[in-house]
């Protein structure tokens, strides 16, 4: 290694490209060997505490797949209702929406769509937004 | 009458001794530089907490060189001496000149000479990452690791400016290995990589750094919305899974032993950072935790800001290597940012379209600046979409990426 750098610090482009190569070898190969390990003792610990928890958690199952149930009725009727699908009542709350809103300066409402469906909850939205506020 | 010579003269002793006879015209320059840089740190709010203090000790520095003046030795006849002293001999060690004895004097040096020590001897830099460490959460890396590989990707900006730098003909390699470290965009970092291989470059490296990130949200949007595409912008990431305790305690002593080892000259920073995030992990040490981000913290960040832009002085900034630097500060940042976001295109890729590019500009450290610009770039084209906590992955793994990348150029340029 002194050899190289004898010979590589006369020469400024040797110099240069051998900082180039070795920092980034190095700066890489360093983050991938930390890389794997986490991502190896990540699995063996997530692994170890999900094992400690099964056994109690074996009536436990029930009660978290109930959940998700009724959250998905109300989004059965809104696969459905596809832009004309979509009830007149729910058309004239949307109108009188806007109308309170932006006020008489909206003339028309030519089209209604369903928005895709949110990753989120409104709720859980609502929370993001408001921690995320400061930043 | 008597009374009157001794006014006159004492009068004209101030005025010699006072700087308008003694400073440089180059000083009163830097006056009105560390004037604007005042300006920007308080009406701007440029990274306050360290350019108020830096433009500060610029100013005092300026003002009056001598607060930086080493101590020495005065040499007095000792036939003077005892004059002076009612005859009464002094304890000094004595030289005799041409026949002639004197006395060697010690005086001492000015008040930032001694506070400037922590940044000779590299004790500020490491210190002030045992509070960053203290204030991080790597949970979103250990969530995520493959943010480490953005980490590095974004540490390009400081090799390439390696070669820039050389290129430009007026730096030594140890002084290019210093303006590299620019491209971190972590000031500890810089500072400690330019106090170890070029420390008369301090002053303007430490402003170049700082300005530049205080200037990631300008700088960086652009870059980013040029190598992405609008498609790539909206891509919204899964929710981060949650990361245990034992996986944040271990992280820190894991990733101490591997890179200490692998790499000596990184090991004063990242042990720090580390040690700050284990106290703060460990849960058992909450005192001594609050007293690193907080009390030592801001000790520190005084002292380092104040004696750094104290070395910014006229006849040491005023040169065409502090606009070289500048120049080469702000390709540092670009290419690191270039870097982040096309390796950060190359996952995307490769994951089938699930990590969304602009996270990778987050790794070129800038913590957590460079985070909360991959957030708001994101959040622009897809108002929903909420990309600062996987930003902060690769935001933190840039601080190691760039500690690594410390320890590589003062391996080989020192």
């Amino acid at each position: 290694m002194p050899m190289l750098l004898a010979i590589a610090t006369d020469n400024p482009v040797i110099l240069s490209l051998t900082i180039l190569l070795t920092g980034l070898v190095v700066v890489f190969l360093v983050l991938i060997v930390l890389t794997g390990i986490i991502k190896l003792y990540g699995n063996i610990v997530y692994n170890a505490t999900n094992k400690a928890k099964k056994p109690k958690a074996s009536a436990k199952p029930q009660a978290p797949a109930a959940a998700p149930a009724p959250a998905a009725a109300p989004a059965a009727p809104a696969v459905e209702s596809v832009e004309d699908g979509i009830p007149g009542e729910i058309i004239a709350a949307i109108a009188a929406a806007v109308y309170c809103a932006e006020g008489g300066s909206v003339s028309a409402i030519k089209s209604i769509r369903r928005s895709r469906p949110a990753s989120r909850s409104a709720w859980g939205m609502a929370g993001v937004m408001e921690n995320t506020r400061p930043f | 009458m008597e009374v009157l010579q001794g006014f006159l003269d004492a009068l004209q002793g101030i005025w010699t001794s006072s700087g308008f006879i003694g400073n440089d015209p180059r000083n009163y320059v830097m006056i009105a530089i560390a004037l604007v840089l005042l300006y920007l740190a308080i009406k701007k709010e440029f990274e306050p907490l360290l350019l108020l203090p830096i433009a500060f000790g610029m100013l005092l520095v300026n003002v009056f060189p001598g607060i930086t003046a080493t101590p020495s030795t005065e040499m007095q006849l000792v036939t003077d001496y005892m004059a002076a002293h009612n005859g009464a001999a002094g304890s000094y060690p004595t030289v005799i000149l041409e026949g002639l004895e004197y006395y060697q004097i010690p005086t001492n040096g000015g008040l930032l000479y001694y506070l400037y020590q922590g940044v000779k001897l590299g004790l500020y830099p490491p210190l002030i990452f045992l509070g960053i460490g203290a204030m991080t959460d790597f949970g979103p890396l250990i969530a995520n690791p493959k943010s480490f590989l953005l980490g590095a990707a974004a540490q390009l900006g400081i090799f390439v400016t390696f070669i820039g730098a050389m290129a430009l003909g007026i730096f030594t390699a140890q002084e290019a290995g210093s303006i590299a470290i620019i491209g971190g965009a972590d000031g500890p970092t810089a500072i400690y990589v330019t106090s170890i291989l070029a420390p008369h470059l301090l002053g303007p490296i430490a402003v170049a750094a700082y300005s530049y990130m205080a200037l990631v949200p300008i700088i960086q949007p652009p870059i980013m919305k040029a190598l992405t595409t609008k498609k790539e912008r909206m891509i919204v990431m899964e929710q981060l899974r949650p990361v245990s305790k034992l996986e944040k305690i271990l992280f820190p002593i894991i990733v101490t032993i591997l890179i200490s080892l692998l790499l000596p000259d990184a090991a004063p920073l990242v042990g720090m950072l580390m040690l700050g995030n284990l106290m703060r992990e460990s849960g058992v040490v909450s005192r001594i935790s609050n007293t690193a981000q907080n009390e030592l913290m801001n000790i520190i960040t005084i002292f380092l800001g104040v004696t750094v832009g104290a070395t910014a002085t006229g006849e040491v900034f005023l040169t065409p290597q502090t606009i070289g630097i500048i120049v080469l500060g702000l390709i540092a940042f670009g290419f690191g940012t270039a870097g982040g976001v096309l390796f950060g295109k190359l996952m995307c890729k490769l994951s089938g379209g699930k990590i969304n590019p602009l996270i990778g500009s987050a790794g070129v450290s800038a913590v957590p600046m460079a985070a909360r610009v991959a957030q708001k770039v994101g959040q622009a084209e897809n108002p929903s979409n909420f990309l600062l906590m996987h930003a902060m992955g690769p935001n933190v793994a840039g601080v190691i990426g760039s500690a690594v990348a410390a320890g590589v150029l003062i391996s080989i340029l020192r």
